[in-house]
């Protein structure tokens, strides 16, 4: 099923030179339910841009973004699209709007008038998904970064959503929050057939996606799997993408001249291609 | 000393409240002129707290420290402020939640200003920090600091930093939020500072592949306390310690040790990728080609007696 089917959109906006920017350049692609997605690009590829296509945040001036067959441009359902398509942004600190947990999370079912038997169960729900159950009736604002990204995935998880977007999310956590953030993502789509939409720079996070797209200049420059989209380390290259480590390890070392296969995206399957080629 | 010297430094936040938290614990340490030190540790572990005193954004509770010669400790007359916020320079986190000015020019011409330096003294210095940075002077100059994107803005406010001639450079976690080519720049660039600007440079980073890429010295928090402090090409040799604190352990150290306890071992103290790909190299020739060199030799030896 098809989860969303972007088709042909353009959107241009002023620079604050007054020059045009095309910030996305006639774009298609379809998501289908349940696929796990990381869209990648440098600052300016477009990728947040278009992420804010997806819930009509902006509407494109061409071409039409479909969410489970409604188009963005229907403007009498747009608040179906977008409790149905969640985002969790770069700055946990601006997402937080309440003082405790729970009432945080339950600040989306209240507005949508979910009656409260129901939102508790939501709320206990969605705490549990994010492993912050504990924490129900505890203060937000002393959080560390990757358990306030989390209590923003479950805020948007109480909605119910079929598509999160992460647009950036784990660009200001440590290495351990970031973690915490990509286990949550791959949970939900795993247990929860949720399709998720994954916006990074970080091409280590990238590896364990279903599909890789990567954009430059407001255009889908790649599309297909990691291994696939990987092995264009020039591509990659010339776009100031930087390949996953082990990948790039694995280059560097065909290169030199040993005779190492180039697919190669996990620490792991380095591991064992290092252990086959020095025995 | 041209360094820093601290003695038994021991902080608590909130002192005497049910808040009372205690940030950092008898910690000593000495960083010398030249030195180029890497800080590694959770959130919360001290390194923040330590650098906050090291600029004398806080003042030492118990323990001892002195910067450059000026000893924090004193009372009267009070430590000169003034001239240890020019000799430390300290780029936070976030550097360019700290612009202010409508032009780039003004805002990393603001510092020296204060040092009341001449006009064109001023003028130099921006230009000198905007070149080190790699904005071109013409170019930015007259450009409001808040139309650049994220990776320029950062470059500012560390020439804003770096306008002030600093004998020590101070950075929090530079490459935070920064896209791939963003990041690249900004440590090419604090390679760049420690050679040209600041003889001694400090970096606090969570990212320790990061670190590696440039640190000679490596001090590690845990838990309010320095865990160790080690010369960066021995890091090999504690993987199983940051393990256990729950950091991240360099990739190439991991492989190399993982390797080893499969037979394979790798000579060379291995902490990059370069490094790794240098000893997997000279492993794969040593062992393989090594033999073929020899098969050469002998055809060769055959080639001449045949002849």
């Amino acid at each position: 099923m098809e989860a969303i089917k972007i088709d042909n959109i353009t959107l241009e906006y002023k620079s604050n030179n007054n020059s045009i920017v095309r910030a996305v350049d006639n774009v298609s692609l379809t998501v289908n339910e349940g696929e796990f997605i990381a869209l990648v690009g440098h600052n300016g590829s477009g990728k947040s841009t278009l992420a804010k296509l997806l819930n009509g945040l902006l509407i494109p001036r061409l071409g039409d973004v479909k969410i489970y067959g409604t188009s963005t441009r229907d403007k009498a359902k747009i608040f179906e699209i977008r409790k149905n398509i969640g985002m969790v942004f770069q700055n946990p600190d601006n997402q937080m709007i309440a003082s405790i947990v729970e009432d945080d999370i339950a600040f989306g079912p209240e507005n949508l008038g979910i009656e409260r038997n129901e939102i508790i169960r939501r709320v206990d729900w969605a705490l549990e998904k994010v492993g912050m159950s504990e924490h129900r009736k505890s203060t937000p604002f002393k959080m560390s970064g990757g358990q306030k990204q989390r209590l923003a995935i479950a805020g948007i998880l109480a909605i119910k959503p079929s598509i999160i977007v992460f647009d950036e999310s784990t660009a200001m956590l440590d290495p351990e929050g970031r973690r915490e953030v990509l286990a949550v993502a791959h949970e939900l789509n795993k247990n929860e057939n949720i399709t998720v939409i994954l916006i990074t720079h970080y091409m280590d996070e990238a590896v364990n996606a279903d599909r890789v797209v990567v954009m430059n200049r407001g255009k889908i420059v790649s599309d297909g799997t990691p291994s696939e989209v990987f092995a264009h380390k020039d591509l990659l290259e010339s776009l100031h993408l930087t390949l996953p480590l082990p990948t790039s390890i694995a280059h560097n070392l065909g290169r030199l001249g040993i005779p190492i296969s180039s697919d190669i995206l996990t620490e792991e399957q380095l591991e064992e291609e290092l252990c086959k080629v020095l025995k | 000393m041209q360094g820093i010297e601290i003695k038994n430094l021991t902080y608590t936040y909130s002192q005497k409240t049910p808040y009372e938290k205690k940030a950092l614990d008898n910690v000593s340490l000495k960083i010398n002129e030249g030195d180029f030190v890497g800080i590694i540790g959770h959130t919360g572990s001290g390194k923040s707290t330590l650098i906050q005193h090291i600029n004398g954004l806080i003042k030492p509770q118990s323990g001892s420290i002195s910067v450059m010669d000026i000893n924090l400790n004193q009372k009267k007359p009070k430590p000169d402020l003034k001239r240890l916020r020019t000799e430390v320079g300290m780029v936070f986190q976030y550097p360019e939640h700290q612009l202010f000015d409508d032009t780039v020019e003004k805002d990393i011409g603001f510092g020296p200003k204060n040092l009341k330096l001449s006009t064109e003294e001023i003028k130099q210095r921006v230009q000198d920090s905007m070149e080190l940075v790699g904005l071109d002077y013409n170019d930015f100059k007259d450009r409001s600091p808040f139309d650049l994107s994220g990776g320029q803005k950062r470059r500012v406010a560390i020439a804003g930093v770096i306008a002030m001639r600093p004998k020590i450079l101070i950075l929090d976690e530079p490459t935070a939020g920064l896209d791939p080519e963003g990041k690249e720049h900004i440590l090419t660039l604090i390679s760049k500072l420690k050679n040209d600007v600041s003889p001694t440079v400090i970096v606090i980073s969570h990212d320790i592949d990061e670190i590696t890429r440039f640190a000679t010295r490596l001090i590690v928090f845990n838990n309010t306390k320095i865990a160790f402090d080690i010369p960066m090409a021995e890091l090999f040799k504690h993987e199983d310690e940051l393990v256990s604190m729950g950091l991240a352990v360099p990739m190439a150290v991991r492989l190399a040790n993982s390797l080893k306890k499969k037979g394979i071992a790798l000579k060379g103290n291995i902490i990059t990728p370069q490094d790794l790909n240098a000893s997997v190299e000279a492993y794969y020739n040593n062992k393989f080609n090594n033999s073929e060199s020899n098969v050469l030799i002998d055809t060769a030896t055959s080639a001449e007696v045949r002849s």
